[in-house]
């Protein structure tokens, strides 16, 4: 029975925690997108006049909804190249070496 | 690719999307109301809703983005409203904004203990970042466990869902010790 309650509450808190990140993946989504619809908005208007001397602190759409890490499928990529260029490496020194020892053979063999 | 599946593995590709279809959605939803403030923040809600749907793999379109964007609006307007049909449809394809509002409904329900665990989060991930990360890529950027396992340097999904069990059991135990 304890263990039952146990398993319940270990659940609730699963639950809890799938919202705490659903809540605050939202919430990036959301000013990201408040911020998309800014500039918007911004385009449409005519002109904007800058005052001379004043330097403005233009906001950038990467300054929102930042993933604290990167993509996994993007990492697995990443080695997935490095490990063929490493490969591709070590055959292209392989062949240049037996094209070296084939050439030094024939000199000698001669 | 499709938009769909650029959706999927693209984590930023929803801004994109929301600029994509913006004049055409709003086009469409001003035969509802003319308040562009009001109509943003619903295109806003329902490029959140496709971008979580994306995140299942079950989740498929038999129509466009764009009439699904514009079935949940429609959904939320009657929502709003109060006079809510269940769900709007369109050719055929339910947009289950439901799902998407009771979540909604739920963390507001549940705001206190979600800033109370928000807290030990933010403790937990200077004190254990690497549990940190598999907890965040798990709920946050819905990655799988054998994804997770690969790329975190686990043998395989088991022990990397064995080790999530255990970073949720440490983290339970310091959120119940949180006052």
């Amino acid at each position: 029975m304890s263990q039952e309650l146990e398993q319940n509450q270990m659940d609730q808190f699963e639950r809890l925690m799938e919202l705490s990140f659903l809540r605050e993946r939202r919430k990036q989504m959301k000013k990201r997108l408040q911020f998309e619809e800014r500039d918007i908005e911004r385009l449409k208007l005519p002109k904007i006049e800058y005052r001379k001397g004043v330097k403005f602190q233009l906001d950038n759409s990467y300054n929102y909804d930042r993933i604290k890490f990167k993509d996994a499928t993007q990492i697995l990529e990443a080695k997935r190249q490095a490990k063929v260029q490493k490969i591709k490496n070590i055959t292209m020194f392989t062949i240049l070496i037996i094209i070296a020892l084939v050439a030094i053979i024939y000199y000698f063999s001669k | 690719m499709t938009e769909l599946q650029e959706l999927r593995t693209n984590h930023h590709y929803y801004a994109s999307l929301y600029r994509q279809h913006r004049v055409v959605v709003f086009q469409h939803l001003k035969q509802f109301t003319k308040d562009e403030a009001y109509l943003a923040d619903l295109y806003q809600d329902a490029i959140i809703v496709l971008f979580e749907k994306a995140k299942d793999p079950e989740f498929n379109l038999t129509c466009s983005i764009r009439t699904y964007l514009i079935a949940i609006c429609r959904n939320q307007i009657f929502k709003r409203a109060g006079r809510a049909p269940e769900i709007v449809s369109i050719e055929g394809e339910r947009t289950n904004y439901n799902d998407w509002l009771t979540d909604q409904l739920e963390i507001e329900r549940q705001k206190s203990q979600l800033d109370k665990l928000d807290k030990v989060l933010n403790h937990f991930e200077s004190i254990a970042q690497k549990c940190y990360e598999l907890l965040y890529r798990f709920f946050y950027m819905k990655e799988s466990f054998s994804l997770i396992a690969a790329v975190m340097g686990y043998t395989n999904a088991d022990n990397a869902k064995n080790q999530k069990a255990r970073c949720q059991k440490k983290l339970r135990e310091l959120y119940l010790e949180e006052k």
